[in-house]
């Protein structure tokens, strides 16, 4: 029986394609996974990175926090009230920081 | 048959980022972030891997199952599918949120509002893969020559790739990045030291690519 001339039984090794192409995919769904799962693993710098960012945030509460328990009216922080502040700001958006993110 | 199993991997491709970006409600989460560092990442050793395929395929003497009409066969396949991960890749750039580039951003070599040099030599790759791939299914119009230099711009398309994703990477400070881009550089630069140093390539053999 002479070979289909046309349609897949026309294409020579298509089992080592289909192998080829499906490798990929699996390789291309534990890749998108591992990255996905890795979000956790933030390295310190981009911690570091990214609280400095939030400080300005962070800065008015530690402000409040020490205005209220003083008697000062000038409303700026000392350095001692900014550094006892209960609550330092945490990279919670450390995956989606801009600076953490490249191209 | 390589065209359309690329075609459809390509489409998956686009419907899942798709689904990501619209289940992404605004600009939360980073799926379209993900996909397009995953994309990257596959598109460049699927390229890593036609191009040291395309070099052992061209050497003298090299054993049976690499070389002939199915190695051929595989390396053009294994090209195609990078281009379709590449595009993938850039139009996992498009959807995301927090990226802000435009087709022009992506499609023009350093026209990127980040980190412009870096992204347009990946821009320069996609260009050079597609000058490639398309001058191998214009091969017999084009003549051995002409198809064999056009052939020798993968060697600085799979360069500019490696610079682009060591530079422009998100992920090249990892340990599993750095591994992986010293691997394929360095299996690269064995193979074409061994090509220019060695025996004369089977010529024959890689008009057949």
């Amino acid at each position: 029986m002479a070979p289909p001339s046309r349609g897949l039984g026309r294409e020579r090794h298509t089992g080592v394609k289909a192998i080829a192409a499906a490798l990929a995919i699996f390789g291309f769904v534990i890749t998108w996974l591992g990255i996905a799962n890795s979000h956790g693993d933030t390295s310190e710098a981009t911690i570091v990175e990214t609280s400095l960012l939030e400080l300005p945030s962070a800065t008015p509460t530690a402000t409040a926090t020490a205005t209220a328990g003083s008697t000062s009216s000038a409303g700026v922080a000392s350095p001692t009230a900014t550094a006892a502040s209960p609550q330092p700001a945490t990279p919670t958006t450390v995956p989606r920081s801009r600076i953490s993110r490249g191209s | 048959m390589s065209w359309r199993v690329a075609i459809i991997a390509f489409c998956g491709l686009l419907i899942a980022v798709l689904t990501v970006r619209i289940a992404q409600h605004g600009s939360d989460g980073t799926g379209t972030w993900d996909f397009t560092r995953a994309t990257g990442f596959v598109g460049y050793i699927l390229l890593w891997l036609s191009v040291s395929g395309g070099m052992v395929t061209g050497f003298r003497g090299v054993p049976a199952p690499f070389k002939g009409g199915r190695w051929v066969e595989l390396h053009r396949m294994i090209s195609i599918l990078s281009l379709a991960f590449v595009g993938a890749h850039m139009v996992g750039l498009l959807l995301d949120p927090w990226v802000s580039f435009s087709p022009v951003d992506i499609l023009v070599p350093f026209w990127s509002p980040y980190r412009a040099f870096w992204v347009g030599l990946g821009t320069i790759s996609f260009w050079l893969l597609i000058v490639v791939l398309v001058s191998t299914f214009l091969f017999s119009r084009l003549g051995w020559k002409r198809w064999r230099l056009l052939h020798m711009l993968s060697y600085p398309a799979f360069l500019m790739a490696f610079v682009h994703g060591v530079m422009a990477g998100t992920d090249s400070g990892s340990t599993l990045a750095v591994a992986l881009y010293a691997t394929t550089a360095a299996t690269v630069a064995a193979l074409s030291v061994f090509r220019l140093a060695g025996p004369a390539p089977a010529l024959r053999l890689s008009s057949e690519a």
